[in-house]
């Protein structure tokens, strides 16, 4: 039993943590550093991971190559690693993210060269991210660079220089020289191991500590709330269209910078976006009303530019009563003004099937900011369900978006709030505040069989529940159904679900592609294991629905038909299906 | 004593990883049919595509595709290249029809004749896998073998002049092929779904054993004076010994092959060496008495000296013919004269002696899609001859009636066909391997490459006054060998994109080995060195000469330039 790391503990109390400490892996120890720093303020996070190495002082080992040398080299290297004491993860370059070494202390990089100079093929994300302007700067990372290549070419080795020149360029500080080897790398590879691991020997002790306890994560004022009225900013860090480039409604995973952990987000929340109105349309209104762009209005209470008012807080498509009220009058246009005087559904009926910029073009006349703003509705935000577990992958918010659009009389219209989050790139901020949906929670009995059933970006909360799920040491059965296009472009995440299959997170994934299988439904595919969805619900399964309204209704009719009205009632009325259906 | 430290007589475990893959696949059964259900994945997972590979099928992924897929977070774009066996490379038009059609409904980039003188089917997904193989076998054809460690497809040369020759050549490539395939029910079963006869057992292919060969065993059949089918890269070559007009039998060779790795010494490509002669009837037995020496001996611990080649090396040719004559109960006789002039297929139309006409239509790359598939697939639907696909990537019309060649003709020039007959030298004598995008060796471009890299060449013979003689040219994506570089007299192999070594001084029969001339040049230094030997030879050539006899005989080869090493 060592003695208590900090004054603060009296003895008897530091014997009751120490053992608890120790069997912490690295993902615990990082969020209960997370918690204790959100319940008690800095001291405890700065106390915290002097004694229990959180997963920032583990030593990474990156490995990145095509032939399989760098991998076992990785793994030697691993162990040898390991019976040092240290902590350490063993990553694929393919897998590894740029902004993850922010975390970081050390690594050490073993990277092969292929063709004539080329990194290794799965690698060249992380190559591109690296070598990008925007990529972080890693003051406190400590590392060193095995590079793998063959002298017969012209640029030997150059990939893994290129590692060593960028990450130095950022601010990284070597451990060791970086180390070239030919084909036959086996002896300079060792030479190398050995090398790093004194260097490590005689570091570790004195920089781990300071370097791991001296960033306490910034902590927020407990209790703060967002909302609607007081949405928070953060930062877009990556937007990838998941679809072919040749789809319309194009698909794209948003990852979003979560500088603080207090949104209290749990798998199967959403997030209220306020998504700004397009650069284009404002133009277009205001070229329309030969309204001034930085004319000063209220909205809500808050005084600001008309440009800005316009960009993010009024709805600039769908117009109401009142606004065909104060055009009626301001035009004087005589259909507006008829219309003024029949009833609310001739009203409604006829604002269905025009927008804003339709009336004002139609029937031209000029406005007064103000007025026109207070007769324009507000910009509603629009919900979107996380796509990650908070507590998997701390600090960051990810979102599954389909950049909708609508026909709208003789034309497309893109839908606003998506063709937003789709537009955006890295370094963007956008505003969001949680949304909580009780109702499409994971089951509060752990270990109820999950039957997940997801069309198209109804995936989104089904990701979050199997990175949680993947938390925990004895996750319950989990069966996933998931329906759209095309199986080679349009399976969302498909390497995630099979890494997920793989390690057992998931049992097993249907697939219904109509393109391929056009008479199929997504309840005939799950009905092909009939008996096994029938042994599931016996044992209490939870089933939950997420995506289109009309073709998940269909198939929760479908089951209804199968197992009956009355059962299904029963896990209505049990609470048992969850749906999340737009 | 033998040396049998790496052979099969050694413990299973401490064989090659794909020794014990292969002895725990339950005759190349493995999880192959379980596979195929996973709707997961594109591809088959493990190591069942190792298994596939014995039923003539690759899985590839578009590798243009790659890294754009890994950022959308999908998996590679899977698909499987299948390759039939076609002994000979005879067909028929319903069977040319049959397979035009499996191409459009199945693959990706149409059909590609491969040196083997086969069909390559590019671009098949996962779920198409068993229709296509019921499809192929309705035709009449088979898959099996046609990649993996086993008895590849039997390739038989041709000689138009010849014919009654080749005919019985080709029955016994046939026979040859008939003989040496593996027997295994597995492909029954995984392909066509039909229930097992019985659990595997060693009755599956009691040749083989669960083990089957080290590595790829390739039998040809060459009749001179042509080498079409490049005897010396067979690890069993047969060269036709015809005397008075009547086969007599063969010339044997032995060892030759293709592949190597660039970084290692002990791989190398090989010229397959004449050891003697056997008489025509034994050629399919002398095939599965040699391939059973290799079964026997060849290297099962290191895959990169497996092949024929370097158990002969290994073991010594007195071993070889000790053993060859032990199993076949006699000595081999003494091999025969006989004259090889050319190693590439003659475009346009020859009467055969008898009395038949045989027209050769030059395919670049051997790729037939898009506008030339519907043109073939158009004369086709009226022809009344047979079909023979070459092992130089093109196509032959055979045993065409004196009464039907004029209509013949017509309708090749109606379809747009006919100056394909003609004799374009250069652009026959080319052959280039599939490479990029599919193909998961390569490390450079070919097939896409060729056209440009032939419009280059061409104009470089004109600026010489070259362009009436044809030089063999080879380019293949990677040091492997698929398009038999180094029996070019000048070839190109990728060493990464846009590089590639050069090698030159081949004999423009195939009967000598080109040498690396120069290491990873790109286009305009391969067009340099070209110019400058090109500059020589049209000032030195001898009457007749051809190039790569040229730059042996001028010495030439030794003054290599500067190699970056």
């Amino acid at each position: 039993m060592s003695a208590p790391p900090s004054p603060l503990f009296p003895p008897a109390q530091w014997q009751q943590i120490e053992p608890l400490l120790k069997t912490l892996d690295a993902r615990q120890a990082l969020w209960l550093s997370g918690y204790l720093a959100g319940q008690g303020g800095q001291a405890a996070a700065a106390s915290l991971p002097a004694a229990a190495p959180a997963a920032s002082s583990s030593i990474l080992i990156a490995h990145g190559g095509e032939t399989g040398n760098g991998r076992g080299l990785a793994q030697k290297l691993a162990d040898t690693v390991r019976a040092s004491g240290f902590g350490t993860d063993v990553m694929d370059l393919a897998d590894l993210r740029v902004r993850q070494l922010g975390k970081r202390d050390y690594l050490l990089l073993i990277c092969s060269t292929h063709g004539d100079g080329d990194p290794p093929e799965p690698a060249q994300p992380f190559f591109d991210a690296l070598l990008a302007d925007n990529a972080p700067k890693l003051p406190n990372l400590r590392y060193s660079v095995l590079a793998l290549g063959d002298s017969t070419y012209e640029h030997f080795c150059v990939a893994g220089k290129q590692l060593d020149e960028r990450l130095a360029a950022l601010g990284a500080t070597r451990l060791h020289p970086r180390q070239d080897c030919d084909v036959d790398y086996q002896t300079p590879a060792a030479a190398w191991s050995e090398a790093v691991m004194q260097a490590l020997a005689s570091l570790t002790p004195a920089a781990s500590a300071p370097a791991s306890a001296g960033s306490p994560a910034p902590v927020a004022e407990a209790g703060q709330q967002y909302s609607k009225q007081h949405p928070l900013s953060v930062e877009v860090l990556e937007n990838v269209r998941l679809t072919h480039p040749a789809r319309r409604d194009a698909i794209h995973h948003l990852e979003l910078e979560l500088p603080q952990d207090d949104l209290a987000l749990e798998p199967g929340d959403a997030v209220g976006v306020l998504a700004d109105n397009p650069p284009k349309l404002v133009a277009s209104l205001l070229d329309a009303t030969a309204l001034p762009a930085n004319s000063a209005v209220t909205v809500a209470g808050e005084s600001l530019p008309l440009v800005q008012a316009l960009r993010q807080h009024l709805d600039l498509t769908i117009p109401g009563t009142r606004f065909l009220e104060y055009w009626a009058q301001l035009s004087a246009a005589a259909p507006l003004l008829k219309l003024c005087e029949e009833g609310a559904s001739a009203q409604r009926q006829y604002l269905k099937h025009i927008q804003v910029l339709d009336i004002i073009r139609q029937y031209p006349a000029l406005p007064i900011a103000q007025e026109f703003v207070d007769a324009l509705r507000p910009l509603q935000p629009r919900l979107y369900d996380v796509a990650n577990s908070l507590r998997a992958v701390p600090g960051e918010l990810h979102l599954n978006v389909k950049a909708w659009s609508y026909e709208f009389g003789d034309r497309l219209e893109p839908g606003i709030a998506s063709h937003y989050l789709a537009g955006l790139t890295s370094g963007d901020s956008i505003r969001l505040y949680p949304h909580r949906n009780v109702r499409f929670h994971l089951p509060e009995d752990a270990k109820a069989p999950l039957i997940l059933i997801a069309e198209s970006t109804g995936i989104a909360p089904f990701r979050a529940f199997v990175q949680e799920l993947a938390l925990s040491d004895a996750p319950p059965p989990c069966w996933l159904a998931f329906t759209e296009r095309n199986f080679e472009d349009d399976f969302l995440y498909q390497t995630e679900w099979q890494n997920a299959r793989g390690k057992g997170h998931v049992q097993h994934i249907d697939s219904l592609f109509l393109q391929e299988q056009p008479q199929a439904t997504p309840a005939s595919v799950v009905l092909e294991n009939a008996a096994r969805l029938q042994q599931w619900l016996d044992q209490g399964a939870h089933l939950y629905l997420c995506g289109d309204k009309d073709l998940l209704t269909a198939c929760e009719a479908e089951f209804g038909s199968h197992f009956g009205a009355e059962r299904w009632k029963a896990l209505n009325k049990d609470k048992r299906i969850h749906r999340n259906l737009y | 004593m033998v040396d049998r430290s790496c052979d099969l007589s050694q413990d299973l475990e401490t064989l090659h990883s794909n020794e014990i893959l292969k002895a725990k696949s339950r005759y190349l059964r493995g999880n192959i049919a379980e596979g195929l259900e996973d709707t997961l994945t594109g591809a088959v997972p493990g190591d069942d595509p190792l298994l596939m590979k014995f039923h003539g099928i690759y899985q590839q992924d578009d590798r243009d595709l790659r890294a754009e897929r890994q950022r959308r977070k999908l998996e590679p774009n899977y698909q499987f290249m299948v390759r039939m066996r076609i002994p000979g490379g005879l067909l028929t038009d319903r069977q040319w029809l049959g397979i035009d059609r499996l191409s459009r409904l199945y693959a990706r980039r149409g059909l590609r004749i491969t040196t083997r003188q086969t069909f390559q089917l590019h671009g098949i997904r996962k779920h198409h896998l068993r229709l296509l193989m019921q499809g192929i076998r309705d035709l009449g054809l088979s898959t099996i073998a046609a990649c993996g460690d086993d008895s590849r497809g039997v390739v038989c040369g041709g000689n138009p002049l010849l014919s009654r020759v080749h005919h019985q050549v080709a029955q016994l490539a046939s026979a040859t092929n008939e003989l040496i395939i593996p027997k295994t029910r597995a492909y029954p079963e995984i392909w066509f779904q039909e229930p097992p006869t019985a659990p595997p057992n060693a009755k599956d292919d009691p040749f083989y054993g669960p083990l089957y060969l080290p590595r790829k065993y390739k039998v040809g059949f060459a009749i001179p004076p042509v080498n079409d089918i490049d005897v010396y890269g067979q690890d069993v070559g047969y060269i036709a010994i015809v005397e008075n007009g009547e086969l007599q039998g063969f010339n044997l060779c032995v060892g030759g092959g293709m592949g190597q790795l660039d970084s290692r010494e002990d791989s190398y490509p090989r010229l397959a060496e004449q050891l003697g002669y056997i008489p025509a009837q034994e050629a399919p037995q002398v095939a599965e008495i040699i391939m059973g020496i290799q079964r026997d001996f060849g290297d099962r611990k290191d895959r990169h000296r497996a092949r024929f080649k370097y158990t002969l090396d290994r073991l010594g040719n007195a071993w070889f013919l000790e053993e060859l004559a032990k199993r076949r109960g006699k000595p081999l006789e003494a091999a025969r004269p006989f004259q090889f002039v050319q190693n590439a297929d003659v475009p346009g139309w020859q009467l055969g002696d008898d009395g038949l006409w045989h027209g050769t239509m030059y395919i670049e790359s051997g790729r037939i899609d898009g506008a030339l598939r519907d043109q073939l697939m158009g004369f086709f639907q009226q022809y009344g001859g047979r079909i023979r696909l070459t092992t130089n990537q093109n196509l032959q019309l055979v045993e065409v009636g004196d009464y039907e060649l004029e209509q013949v003709k017509w309708r090749l020039d109606d379809l747009g066909l006919s100056h394909r007959m003609e004799p374009h030298l250069q652009a026959a004598h080319t052959l280039s391997c599939v490479a990029l995008p599919t193909c998961g060796l390569a490390m450079a471009e070919a097939e896409r490459y060729t056209p440009r890299l032939l419009n280059l060449f061409e104009r470089l013979k004109a600026q010489y006054g070259l362009q009436e003689l044809p030089i063999t040219l080879r380019l293949t994506g990677c040091p492997n060998g698929c398009a038999r570089p180094y029996l070019a007299e000048i070839a190109l192999t990728g060493r990464a994109p846009g590089l590639y070594n050069l090698y030159l001084g081949g004999s423009f029969h195939g009967d000598r080995m080109a040498q690396l001339y120069a290491s990873n040049v790109d286009e305009t230094r391969f067009l340099e060195l070209t110019a400058a030997l090109f500059e020589r030879f049209s000032a030195e050539r001898q009457n007749g000469e051809h190039f790569g006899d040229f730059l042996v005989r001028a010495e030439l080869l030794d003054k290599a330039p500067v190699q970056i090493r």
